[in-house]
């Protein structure tokens, strides 16, 4: 219950920081006595606003939901409040889980606590998103594990810019039900926490086939990996592209020594079609977003325009009003791609190159057990940095993580911990493995954190 | 099995991808190539993307019933064209699309068994208008109003004449809990 | 492209377990039929064994693998802005339908359409406009309906509806629908265009058109509409249309700019994978199901296309003939049903009576009849004094017995009852008067006397012939 307390007071503490939409302290302190009371020790947790939280607000950082309540928990959500979780907040995000950010939520930006000591009024680090609430509450040591989504590497992004882990596990393997989705069959419930094995805790107690989402499946049992010895490691020479700064390049190469040292057999290979992840995820994320958002229409929920002239007017409107411009481009350019006139072009272009980028890294663990990469192109930018990019530069971290989302495979970020020779900012690796090796992605991290 | 890149020097104003060759930690092996992997696609490279006129403009606002609020946000849509256009650099010939990740997973079924329905207050708990029990829309459905209203030259020349701008930030707030 | 949208009779709907039923509005409404982000569909067997039903009793191929899609459109009953439904890979497709088309006028005569597949799909929402506002009921959303596709192949509107009417009929057989039309369980849209010279014409689409008649007369209005546009050198507009209250067709939605449903794969669904366990369950169903009453009429008892369905529709009717035929009936009892419906309205009594008793006499009646023992007067008087009298307790025969009202066949007992009419002194006027030709009145008077003389044991036919040879007349 003290721990509960105590996460209570670090969220309040850390305010400034944006972390939530929604504060649920209340309902923690009631999920902590109903855990007690069935025998099993209570530990605060923070959730990702895009999961459905019966008795709490659920607003995917969005004017449009601004006041929703829905009328069913997610099953992930009440798998974990289940096993002893409780909710200390929703936490906050990009919009609809649109951005690499989290700065343009309705609630306001998530500010990252990395290098917070000349204030964050004015300027601050960017927590990365689209899950950045979740990663700097457990960052700040509000809660140990947070839930997250991953679509293009909105968990692992933040996790790697707060020094953290972050797990998205195999396509399926956590029920998508109650999770609003941004792309149906990119889309997976992911995991923070600082360390791997907490990561691969979470997932045991939440995994499992559910009857409500019809594309879940279960996770076959797999055994313990306790030496990295022969362990046959890829390493994607694509992944050093024009975008990836010195030091990333540096911490990665170094993590790669380090699996060599402990007699890992370290594989250069070639992934061709990376370069176009980033296209072929844009498209099919635009024409699933125009698609999932289409039931915003303010008829028996979201916020309504006061425009009654028609009902087409009405819902131009409603969604004009309250969806910001991200969301809103999305959508446009989702309608373009599947314009009868330009469908096979693009969108389904984009499903055929889907598959080559599939099956060139499937392919590849034929011979590998796990892919080692980068999991951002640098450090963490500062706002104001990213602002007068445009947010272009968002593209340039989606670059590493997309692929994983594509294929459908498991990935963790681990965070480096040596800050020699550094500037003293988080970096992180990505470890890749084949589809149902999440057990073994968690179990490499382990072994080679700390040592890099 | 180590593969070794080969070092050869070359002049760097010659070949300025060379000037960005990384330099590992004292002690490491340089087991990632040092020389970056050019992952950027030229524009020259792809077609010409048609112009935006006003009837594709309103046949996506019609679409989408959302939108667009200014040149900008029609150029970024262009942008994103653009950028989609990479993909026709790929051959796909015999290539079938890849529609979801477990592509022999089968369509579970379920028994004809009903379960509780929501009660009446739990579906309109969100509901802003209400008539009895029923939700409530403006008479008819007439297509959206296409205003022309766009300097389509602008959002064609984006690149050469636009004043690009980023969006706002919010105001830091928290949702009314229950 | 023509579809009737059958409403599947399960008893919850096709990707949420709620009650698929009725009730106040919004009372039947789960988080996933009103779209509530983030919830996903979980597909009803009973739906799938329903369709694959429909497809082997419509002929139809049923690929080992089918698939759902989502059809965007923005409406106020489509919750989510799309339908989820089967465009590519639909369940079943390529099958064929046979059917019979008749009305009173017309010779009944076989005709088959093309299907091209049936699809599985959500329903929408019910809208109700009232003054200047639209409301909106969701328990319907999310209902399990099957689109029967077919192709443009019905030339006239009675075409159209024989069909509806006999699809109609074998799904409430076999229990896949409960075919109440106006409760929407079946809703037709249909194509219309006027092809002149071998070229289509444009064509416009009539939506939901709920009872037999409406799809009747809105069909046949719109192709009298367009047949006057074109007639008068116009342009026949392609749009969505519906079949108002006065049964005209109205403008609903400018289909000139043409709706891109931007069709893509359901995600949240994988694919649908007959198993062949279902496929056996559905022939074993098909097989213990009797076939529709309409077709054992048809086909077991004679009866002709138009009275089989006409009974068959009627089930009050259906259970009178259906226990004729179980007493030994044929198809010739129904010049006497006729006869009997017009005796019993008369009367004031209910038709078709249900006594079993009294359906056993008017099986039996009907044999005499056709025996010869009985004549058609006779035969009226004992369906009048059977169906309204409530004490008659004798059978038909005990009755006819006791009071004798068997035909008269000895041809001297007949003579001798004319002879007596045709003496009778009072009746000499008459008589004489025939003698010299025909005269309707006289001749009618003579002959009604024998017949009653006679007791009505003579066929009137008879007594005329007789009369018309005695005085040498032509008619």
């Amino acid at each position: 219950m003290q721990k509960i307390e105590n996460a209570i007071e670090r969220a309040i503490k850390f305010r400034a920081n944006g972390i939530f939409v929604s504060e649920t302290f209340d309902l923690a302190r009631k999920q902590a006595t109903k855990a007690i009371e069935n025998g099993l020790k209570p530990f605060p947790i923070v959730v990702k606003d895009c999961f459905l939280t019966k008795d709490a607000p659920t607003t995917c950082a969005s004017q449009m939901l601004a006041n929703y309540i829905p009328p069913t928990t997610s099953t992930v959500v009440d798998r974990i409040v289940r096993k002893g979780g409780c909710i200390i907040g929703k936490t906050n995000m990009d919009e609809f889980c649109m951005g690499t950010s989290s700065q343009l939520g309705h609630f306001g930006p998530v500010k990252s606590n990395i290098r917070s000591e000349g204030g964050i009024e004015e300027d601050w680090m960017i927590p990365g998103g689209s899950s950045g609430g979740s990663a700097v509450a457990v960052q700040t040591g509000i809660a140990d594990v947070a839930l997250g989504s991953d679509t293009g590497g909105s968990t692992r992004n933040p996790a790697a810019f707060n020094g953290i882990f972050g797990l998205k596990p195999t396509y399926g393997v956590l029920s998508r039900q109650g999770l609003i989705p941004l792309v149906n069959s990119l889309d997976a419930p992911s995991i923070f926490a600082r360390s791997a094995e907490e990561c691969w805790d979470f997932l045991d107690k939440t995994r499992g086939l559910d009857d409500n989402d019809s594309t879940s499946i279960d996770l076959p049992e797999s055994e313990n990996l306790d030496s990295l010895k022969n362990l046959r490691v890829g390493v994607p020479i694509e992944y050093h592209n024009e975008k990836l700064s010195e030091n990333a390049w540096k911490i990665w190469n170094h993590a790669i020594n380090v699996l060599k040292n402990e007699g890992a057999e370290i594989f250069e290979i070639s992934l061709p079609h990376t370069k176009y992840s980033l296209s072929c995820y844009s498209v099919i994320a635009a024409a699933d977003v125009a698609s999932n958002m289409a039931r915003y229409d303010s008829v028996a929920y979201g916020h309504r325009s006061s425009n009654n002239s028609s009902t087409h007017e009405m819902y131009a409107e409603s969604r004009s009003e309250s969806l910001n411009t991200v969301v809103r481009r999305r959508i446009l350019a989702g309608n373009y791609f599947l314009m009868k006139k330009y469908r096979s072009k693009y969108y389904e272009k984009a499903l055929k190159i889907r598959r080559l980028i599939n099956d060139e890294i499937i392919n590849s663990f034929n011979n590998l057990d796990v892919i080692i990469t980068p999991t951002a192109s640098g450090k963490p930018p500062k706002y104001s940095e990213l602002r007068d990019t445009l947010y272009s530069k968002e593209d340039d971290d989606d670059y590493f993580t997309q692929a994983a989302n594509l294929a459908g495979i498991p990935s963790i970020s681990v965070p480096s911990t040596q800050n020699e020779n550094r500037e003293n900012y988080p970096i992180a690796v990505q470890i890749m493995g084949n589809r149902l090796n999440d057990r073994l992605v968690c179990d490499v991290a382990r072994m080679i954190h700390t040592k890099f | 099995m180590l593969r070794l890149f080969i070092r050869r020097s070359y002049c760097t104003k010659k070949f300025p991808e060379v000037a960005k060759r990384k330099i590992a930690f004292e002690g490491d092996q340089v087991l990632i190539r040092d020389i970056p992997y050019i992952s950027e696609i030229p524009d020259e490279k792809l077609s010409e993307i048609p112009n935006f006129d006003a009837k594709l403009i309103a046949h996506l606002e019609r679409l989408s019933l959302v939108r667009f609020d200014s040149e900008q946000a029609v150029a970024n849509l262009r942008k994103s064209v653009k950028m989609a256009q990479k993909l026709e650099l790929v051959d796909t010939e015999n290539i079938e699309p890849m529609y979801t990740v477990w592509e022999n997973q089968e369509c579970p079924v379920f028994e004809d068994v009903e379960e509780k329905s929501l009660e009446i207050e739990e579906v309109f708990k969100n509901c802003t208008e209400r008539f009895d029990d029923y939700f409530v829309t403006p008479p008819g459905n007439i297509a959206l109003e296409s205003k022309d209203r766009f300097d389509l030259n602008v959002i064609n020349e984006w690149d050469k004449i636009g004043n690009p701008t980023a969006p706002q930030l919010k105001n830091q707030k928290l949702v009314n809990s229950s | 492209m023509n579809g009737v949208h059958i409403q599947l009779n399960t008893r919850t709907k096709l990707f949420s377990r709620t009650l698929n039923g009725e009730s106040s509005p919004n009372r039947l409404v789960s988080p996933l039929d009103m779209a509530t982000p983030g919830i996903l569909p979980s597909l009803n067997r009973k739906c799938v064994l329903h369709a694959l039903k429909m497809g082997m009793l419509f002929n139809c191929e049923i690929p080992k693998i089918s698939r759902f899609d989502r059809k965007h459109y923005f409406y106020a009953d489509m919750p989510a802005g799309y339908q989820i439904t089967q465009n590519e890979k639909p369940i079943a497709k390529n099958g064929r339908f046979g059917f019979y088309v008749f009305d009173e006028k017309i010779e009944p005569y076989w005709k088959e359409v093309d299907i091209i597949q049936l699809q599985l799909e959500q329903d929408s929402g019910k809208t109700i406009h009232i003054d200047n506002k639209s409301l909106i009921d969701y328990n319907r959303a999310g209902c399990a309906l099957v689109e029967v596709v077919t192709t443009p192949c019905f030339s006239t509107a009675l075409e159209a509806i024989c069909f509806v009417q006999q699809l109609r009929l074998i799904l409430m057989n076999y229990g896949i629908c409960d075919g109440e039309m106006h409760k929407g369980q079946i809703r037709v849209d249909a194509n219309v265009s006027l092809s002149f010279d071998d070229i289509t014409g444009t064509r416009t689409e009539i939506k939901n058109m709920n009872s037999i008649r409406s799809i009747h007369t809105a069909i046949n209005y719109e192709i009298a509409r367009q047949f006057e546009i074109l007639s008068n050198g116009g342009i026949v507009i392609n749009e969505t249309r519906a079949a108002d209250n006065e049964e005209r067709t109205v403008s609903m939605r400018d289909k000139e700019v043409e709706t891109d449903y931007r069709f893509m794969v359901e995600p949240n669904l994988p694919n649908l994978v007959i198993k062949d366990e279902w496929l056996d369950s559905v022939r074993q169903s098909l097989n213990s199901t009797s076939k529709p009453k309409f077709e054992i009429l048809r086909e077991k008892y004679g009866f002709d296309a138009r009275s089989s369905i006409h009974i068959s529709e009627d089930s009050q009717l259906l259970r009178f003939v259906e226990k004729c035929v179980e007493f030994g009936a044929t198809r010739t009892i129904l010049i006497w049903m006729r006869e009997l419906k017009t005796i019993m309205q008369r009367s004031k009594s209910v038709y078709p009576p249900q006594s079993q008793f009294f359906i056993r006499q008017f099986v039996d009646l009907i044999g005499f009849f056709e025996a010869g023992r009985l004549t058609r007067l006779r035969m009226l008087d004992l369906l009048r004094i059977y169906s309204t009298s409530e004490q008659e307790i004798r059978n038909v025969e005990q009755l006819i017995d006791d009071n004798n009202y068997w035909k008269i066949t000895d041809e001297t007992e007949i003579m001798q009852i004319v002879e007596n009419v045709l003496e009778n002194p009072k009746n000499l006027k008459i008589v004489e008067k025939l003698r010299t030709g025909f005269h309707a009145k006289s001749f009618n008077k003579i002959r009604n006397l024998i017949v009653d003389l006679s007791e009505k044991r003579i066929e009137v036919e008879e007594v005329e012939n007789i009369l018309r040879t005695k005085f040498n007349l032509v008619q």
